[in-house]
This record gives structure tokens, sequence and C-alpha cells, in this order.
């Protein structure tokens, strides 16, 4: 069971309000529209508005316990949770724990070990999505040309990939992108390389992460992914309309540019 | 056909499938079950090598094996595989499945009531892939085609409706079959929703597939799922409801619940009436009223929203609740407008297939609500978007199958729209591009297209303006085509816009007539389709009416008059009668009269009327005797004042369709 603590959202309202809580002079919409530039507020004011939100520690514990959970990051969880003094009654951590141990066979390589486990956590999963099964099978294709099992590489496609390449346009591309590896003496230096980087096992690890939560009707994002994503947004739609506002530029820092 | 489907097992998946047959040690066949299991999972072609070679009887050899006593260990594995099985494409595999007896065995071990969660957790998952099998596919559960009804025209002919043996008796080894040849199947599943929410969502969706009709509908309700499923319902809404937010586990259980409660609900109107009459003794609440709080909510899940909607329409389909109660006109048309209107690229396009298959499903026959429906001209432009430029809305990676579908519904929808209310039917004819789309769809080779734009136009038919105004020449080369076509189908629904387009007033008239219409609708007379010969004598009464006497003579000649004899003394069937009545009494109209009676010699004809009227026919047809008789009688003493239609019924000379409200209709000059 995933925890959701209500309501997370209301730091999203504070970080939005935050954004958009422009001039009071203008609060329409329409208004804003006609003019050309309009200085909303400048920093220091920006700042003493955030300041006036209110917002409770405990809706950013819940926030970082939600993504530690959604992430797989068990331990860290119920180390957080231990020292801010929440309960982790309603969370199922053994799924997350098996979720984990999916996403850490998937970054080191080990995609058939990765495969059992899913395989056992959710039988159904890689037959309802075929892209997944593609994805996961063509890595552990990537594993096979990255230890120069060139042979196993080559029989391994013919038997586990090629009915996928039949089946869609894109996933043959995929494939073929894929084998093109094997024509190269430095296949990390190829125009495919990306595929042969420790990222591309992050992702395929995030994809199966999120189609995993799906699979047992858990959020697939976490809030705070949300939440990052609707800040974005919410600075997209003030810039469309030209206000200037101490744009948030470092997601990861805090730091607001100066306006 | 893939290429993949002749492929055998490969060296190493010979050896594996030896060490599961010859190996009888349990946990190296454990281990080989896995291995078996990590291989078919997610791989078609391993599903379909393994299936070759006869593994399906390897495995139910298994199953038998470690059933008695259960070993569930062994056994999970074994419901896993063949869940990955039931969930091919190939209809030999799933009918071999079956055969060997897949479902009969899981069934007998669920009666062990012992096992663990994860047990009961991968036996369900395993049923459920049978019955969700596309194989299998329950018609209550599938988009529904339909006759385009018209409330208020009783005497329209029918048109068309592709007709889906809802009946499963013709496939005795189906998934239903087997679960109600069980007398434990019903009470198994009842017992197993208390397990966990897992096993209550596999049970839900078995359930739902099971109600293929009224039958096994009943048969489910008297095991007293309700009270269980009403239980379920609330408890998820309301622990949604106390940490206000969405628990995805919560709001699929919901989904689920109110899916089965539409699929046992659907056109049954004693189980309907009974669920309007459930109250919840956990809230007080009528189950309309749970429900409709859901429709309430406004970050209500698509998917909620909308069962939520069709349990609503289903009610309202079976009488239970009328078109005007707020449950149906105000929320439940509402909603599914207002989905259908959504636009969401990331949401299942088949979600607003369903949609707007179900609006189709309200709407017709519905007529007081197709005002409430076009009320904000939302709905309209979202159809006109939907049949004109779907990628935009749904994105341009959309499957061709996805495109048609949604087009084909959009475009039937327009149909029964247009079906009834003179400026509905305008505003939508009207609509630019809107026929030249309609005659596009109809030119494409994909059928569903093709029907869709032929409803459209037996809609528009039903117009005497839009006769004499949109059906041009292009509009009759088509239904001249269409008529001719070996799908029985759109023959039958091409006959019914026949049957309107060949009326006096009809711009199309003069062009199906010189297109041979007349021998084609004279040789479906004796068609084995009785729809389609009901829809021809129809069109031929429609063609008789204010016509010329050229086409009464070959009318005559086409029918012949011992044929007419034979069908006045020998028909039974009574529309088909009503029909030949009207043909004849539009026939003998006032200067005609004196050329045609004797064709028929008066005296035979009267005398086999008055035989019609000691049979113990309906008051429709005694009407139409009675007419006939009084009006050969004028004739015969023309000095008599004949006893014209209007003194019986005003309506009747001057308008074809009697109970039909039309103002077009009204200003009509029939004299």
């Amino acid at each position: 069971m995933h925890a959701h603590f209500a309501p997370p959202l209301q730091a999203a309202v504070a970080a939005v309000m935050a954004l958009s809580n422009t001039s009071s002079a203008s609060s329409t919409s329409e208004s804003h529209a006609l003019t050309p530039i309009h200085q909303t507020a400048t920093k220091s004011e920006w700042m003493e508005a955030i300041e006036q939100q209110h917002l409770e520690r405990s809706a950013l514990n819940r926030l970082i316990i939600n993504y530690l959970i959604t992430e797989g990051f068990k331990e860290a969880a119920e180390k957080f949770a231990e020292e801010a003094g929440m309960p982790l009654n309603d969370i199922d951590l053994t799924s997350v724990e098996e979720r984990l141990k999916i996403r850490e066979a998937i970054e080191n390589g080990k995609i058939q070990e990765a495969i059992d486990f899913i395989n056992k956590k959710s039988p159904e999963l890689l037959d309802q999505n075929r892209q997944l099964a593609f994805h996961l099978k063509q890595q552990h294709l990537i594993e096979l040309i990255r230890s120069n099992l060139i042979d196993e590489a080559l029989t391994y496609a013919q038997i586990h990939l090629a009915e996928f390449a039949e089946d869609e346009l894109k996933m043959r591309q995929e494939l073929e992108k894929t084998m093109a590896l094997l024509v190269f003496d430095k296949p990390l230096e190829s125009p495919y390389g990306y595929l042969m980087q420790l990222s591309h096992r992050q992702q395929v690890a995030n994809e199966i992460n999120s189609a995993l939560l799906i699979d047992q009707n858990e959020q697939s994002e976490s809030d705070l992914s949300m939440l990052v994503r609707m800040v974005t947004y919410m600075q997209d739609k003030l810039d469309n309309k030209s206000l200037r506002y101490p744009k948030l530029i470092d997601i990861a820092t805090g730091k607001l540019d100066d306006c | 056909m893939p290429a993949y489907d002749d492929d055998l097992p490969t060296d190493g998946e010979e050896v594996l499938l030896r060490r599961l047959t010859d190996n009888t040690e349990r946990e190296e066949r454990l281990r080989a079950l896995i291995e078996f299991k990590n291989l078919i999972l997610g791989s078609k072609r391993c599903k379909a090598a393994f299936f070759r070679v006869g593994t399906l009887d390897m495995l139910y050899n298994l199953l038998k094996e470690y059933s008695l006593p259960i070993d569930s260990d062994i056994l999970i594995q074994i419901f896993d595989c063949i869940s990955s099985f039931a969930k091919s494409t190939n209809k030999n595999l799933i009918q071999r499945l079956v055969e060997l007896g897949f479902i009969e065995q899981i069934l007998l071990v669920l009666v062990d009531d012992q096992q663990s969660k994860l047990f009961y957790k991968s036996a369900l998952r395993c049923l459920r892939s049978f019955f969700l099998s596309k194989k299998f596919a329950n018609p209550y559960l599938s988009p529904i085609p339909f006759i385009l009804l018209c409330d208020q025209n009783k005497f329209e002919p029918k048109s068309s409706s592709i007709i889906v043996d809802k009946s499963p008796s013709s496939d005795k080894l189906s998934p239903v079959e087997i679960l109600f040849s069980n007398s434990q199947s019903l009470a198994i599943l009842h017992r197993l929703l208390s397990i966990s929410k897992s096993t209550q969502i596999s049970v839900l969706e078995i359930l739902c597939c099971a109600c293929v009709d009224n039958q096994r509908q009943q048969e489910i309700m008297g095991k007293d799922f309700i009270p269980m499923i009403m239980h379920l319902l609330i408890e998820n809404i309301f622990y949604h409801k106390r940490i206000h937010l969405v628990t995805l586990a919560n709001e699929y259980l919901i989904e689920v619940c109110l899916k089965f409660l539409c699929s046992i609900s659907y056109e049954n109107p004693s189980i309907a009436q009974q669920l309007y009459s459930t109250i919840s003794s956990e809230t007080n609440q009528s189950l309309c009223e749970i429900i409709a709080s859901l429709l309430k909510k406004i970050n209500r899940s698509m998917i909620i929203s909308y069962y939520a909607s069709k349990f609503f329409v289903n009610l309202c389909k079976t009488k239970v609740l009328s078109c005007d109660d707020p449950y149906v006109s105000h929320q439940s048309l509402a909603s599914l407008i207002h989905l259908c209107a959504k636009s969401n690229q990331n949401q299942c396009i088949y979600l607003y297939v369903e949609c707007l298959d179900t609006l189709i499903y309200l709407l017709n026959g519905n007529s007081s609500l197709h005002h409430t429906a076009i009320y904000t001209e939302q709905l309209l432009s979202q159809l006109f978007n939907y049949l004109f430029t779907p990628s935009k809305i749904f994105g341009e990676n959309l499957d061709e199958a996805a495109i048609v579908q949604v087009r084909s519904s959009a475009l039937t929808l327009l149909a029964v729209l247009s079906s009834h209310h003179e400026d509905i039917k305008k505003r939508i004819a009207e609509q630019e591009n809107l026929i030249t789309t309609a005659i596009e769809c109809y030119r494409s080779s994909n059928v569903s297209l093709q029907i869709a734009s032929l409803r459209l136009f037996h809609g528009l038919s039903r117009s005497v303006h839009q006769l004499r105004t949109t059906f041009n020449d292009t509009i009759c080369d088509i239904l001249l085509d269409a008529i001719k076509s070996s799908d029985l189908a759109l023959v039958k629904i091409v006959s019914s816009v026949v049957s309107n387009s060949v009326l006096e007033f009809s711009i199309c008239r003069t062009r199906l007539l010189s297109g041979g219409i007349l021998d084609i609708l004279l040789t479906f007379l004796t068609h084995s389709d009785q729809e389609l010969s009901i829809n021809s004598i129809w069109a031929l009464r429609n063609l008789s009416y204010l016509s010329t006497l050229k086409i009464k003579q070959d009318i005559l000649n086409g029918l012949t008059i011992e044929r007419i004899y034979s069908l006045l003394e020998q028909c039974t069937d009574k529309q088909f009668l009503i029909c030949l009545l009207s043909l004849l009494r539009n026939l003998f109209n006032e200067k005609d009269t004196e050329i045609l009676l004797p064709m028929f010699n008066s005296t035979k004809l009267l005398s086999t009327l008055e035989r019609l009227l000691k049979k113990n026919y309906p008051g429709e047809i005694h009407r139409e005797v009675n007419l006939l008789i009084d009006h050969l009688h004028s004739s015969n003493h023309p000095t008599q004042k004949r006893l014209s239609a209007d003194s019986a019924n005003s309506s009747c000379r001057s308008s074809l369709f009697p109970e039909y409200d039309c103002d077009e209709m009204d200003q009509l000059d029939c004299s």
C-alpha cells in the first residue's frame, strides 16, 4: 500500500501561489495579456510573499517519504521516517523492497535476474506491456554486447527479440540500432553509444519501476516529481504572458532569478 | 500471420521441457517451471513454439498431479504460466486450453479454503485471463450494434442491426458455460471476495464477463453478491474521502464494482429495478445516491465517471428511470458528454469510443434527451472533430483500427441525433463537410464506416426537408450501390434509407427508379431475412403513395395480382400485412381505382378482405382492412361519398407516418 498523506499538494499550491502571486493591481489574465512586459514583483517582495505562505513541516516530510517510497529507497524511507517521527504503518515495505531489488538488478546489468524478480512480483506485467518486455530484453542484449559475447548476443537477438521487430516498426528500429553496436570496435563511441551508457540502465529501471507501481495500483510518480513539473508548467505559463518574476532557475538548489 | 507462429522450441527450450517432464523431483520441477515461466511471459514466440509441441497437455498433467494434495508453490507457477498462455491471440491455443479442462481444474482447487492469499490471487488471475480473452468476448460488454429507433414513429421499418448471438449456448466450451456448469462456482467466487483487494478485482471482472444474458445475470444475482459489492463500493469511496486523496487501488475497486453493476443490470429490467430499490444498511443511502455521489466529485477518474453514468443509462433503458429523471438527464447525460469532450491524449481512446457508444445507446429511442444533449454545442463540435480530424485530438500515432472505431461511433451518434427533431437534423446536415465526409466514409473500405454513414443518411431521410435538399445524386448512387451489396447488414440499413427516399417529394426518387430500385425491392419481398422483406414492402408502400399510374402499374406487374392474393391470405407477419394493405390503399386512390381495380376482380378482393376481418388480427390490421373496404365500396358506388381516410384519422392522408410529429409534413399538400 502506498502512503498518501493529505494534502501534499498544498505545498505545491503554496509554491504556485508564491509563483503566481502577481501584482494586486492586475489579477486577471486578460489584463496581463494586454501589457507587453509586466514586472510582477521584485525579488525581495517575492521572497516576502513566499515567507507568508504557510507550510507545515509534516507536509514536507510526507513529500520526502513519498518520494523515497515511490523510488524504492526502502532503507532511506525507514531511516527518515524514524527521524521525523512518522509511522509507516500504511506502507507495504515488502513491495518497496521488491522494487528496489529489481531496480538494483537492472542498474547492475543483471537483466535476467530482474526479469525473474518482475515475473515473481507481477506475472502479468510483461504480457500486458510489450514495450516493457522489449526494453528489458534489449537491455540484456546490450549487456551481452558490453561483455563482448557476440555469438550469444546474435543468438539472443534472433530468438528473443526478432518477434518484437516483426510486430512493431518502432521496436524494429530500436533493435536495429542495438544490433548496429556489434559493427563498431568501440560501441560506446558509436552514434548509438548512448545505449551502452549506464544511464540507459537507469532509464530502463525507472520505466520498470513506474510500470510496477501502476500494476500494483499505486501512484507511478512521486508527488515531489509532480510538484516540480507543476512549477515548471506554471513558470511556462507566466513566461508566455511575458511577465517578469523571480524565476526558479535551478530546481535542485532553489536559486531564483533576479528580476 | 507472424513468422514465429511456425517456430519450434530451440534446443535449450527442449532441454527445459525435458526437465519438466522427465525429472520428477519437486525442487527441480519448481526451478524448471520458474525458468519456463520466465521464457513465456512477454514472449509470443515462446508461447507459440511450446504450444506446437503439446506443452499445454504437459502443464495440465502437472496441474492435476500437484492438485492432490495441493502443492501451492508449484501450482502458483503453473497458474502464472497458464494465465500467460490464455492471453494469447491464437484461437487454437485458447481452444486447447479450454478443451483440456484447465478452468474446471482451477475451480476444483479453489474449493480448498486453507491456502494462502498468494495462491488465490494467482489462481483467480489465471481464471480471469480466460474470461477476458478476446475469443470469448461478452457481447454485453462490447460495443453494441443497434437498431436506429425513433420512439415517436412506431411505423417505420426497422433498420438493420448486426445481430449478435448473445446466447453462449452455441459454444458449450466457453468459460462462462463451464463456470455455470459447476454448481459451486459462484459460491467459491463469493467466498474469495473477502480475501484481498486483488481477489476482489479478479472475481468482479470474472462476474462482469459472466453476465452474458438475462438468465446468467439472474443466477449471479441469486447468489447474493450485491450486498458484498455495495459494501466494497462504500468502503472504498469512504476511504477515498477520508484521506482526501486518490489511492489508485481504491479507485480501481470502485471502477470494477461499478462495471459489475452495469453488467448485471444491462437489458435486465427486473435486476435494474432491484438495484434501484437497494438501500445500503451502512449508510442508509440508496445505491443510486451512492453512485450519483461519484458523479459530483470534481477530480473523479474518467473510468469511474463513465461506469457511474452507464449504470443510470442502463436503468433508463430498462425503463426503471425515465428520461427526465435527474440521474439520467442531468447527471449521466452531462457526464458522458463531458467525458467525450475531454481532450486528454493520455487516456485510452477506447474509453472515448465507449462513451460515444453509451451515448448512442441512451439517446437512441429517447428523443426527448436530444435537445439537452446538444444544448451547448459542446457535443456536436466534438463529434465533428472526431469525425473530421481525429488525429488532432488523439495524436498522430494512433492506429488505424482505433481511428475507424472513433469515427464510426461519432458518425453513428450523429445519426441518432439527426433521427428525430427537424432542427437538429438541419443543424447536423448543414455542418460544413459533413455530408462529403459521410460519402467518403461510405466509399472507404471499412464496413463499420460504411454502415455508420448509411445510418446517418437514414436519420436524415426521416425529414421531408432533407429528402428535398440533401439527398442529391451522389447519395442516390450510394444507395443504389449499397442495396446491391453482398453484406446483409449493409443492405438492411440502406433498405430503410431507400424506403424513405422513394417518397413522392424526394429528389432521389427519380434516380432510384431509373436505377432499377423497384425490381430490387420486389426481389427482397421474399428474402429470408424478415426485416429486409418488411423494409421492402414498406418501401413499395411509400413508393406507391401519390404515385403516377405508370409506377403503380409497374408495382402491380412486379408484385403480380396472384401474389398479392396469396400474401393477403397466407401472410402471418402483421407488420408486413399492414404495409401491404396500406400499399393497396395507396394504389386505389381516386383517379386510378377505375383502371387498377378491374385487374383484381373487385368482388374477389372484397371477399378476401372480409375474410381478413374475421381473423384474429390486431386492431391496426382491422382498421386498414376497413379503410380499404370502405374505399372500394365507394369506388363501386361513385355517388356515395367516399369514407376518406381523413374521417377515420385526420392525419392519415396527409401524413405518411401517422404519429410522426413533423412541421414539414403538416404543410404537405396531399390533395
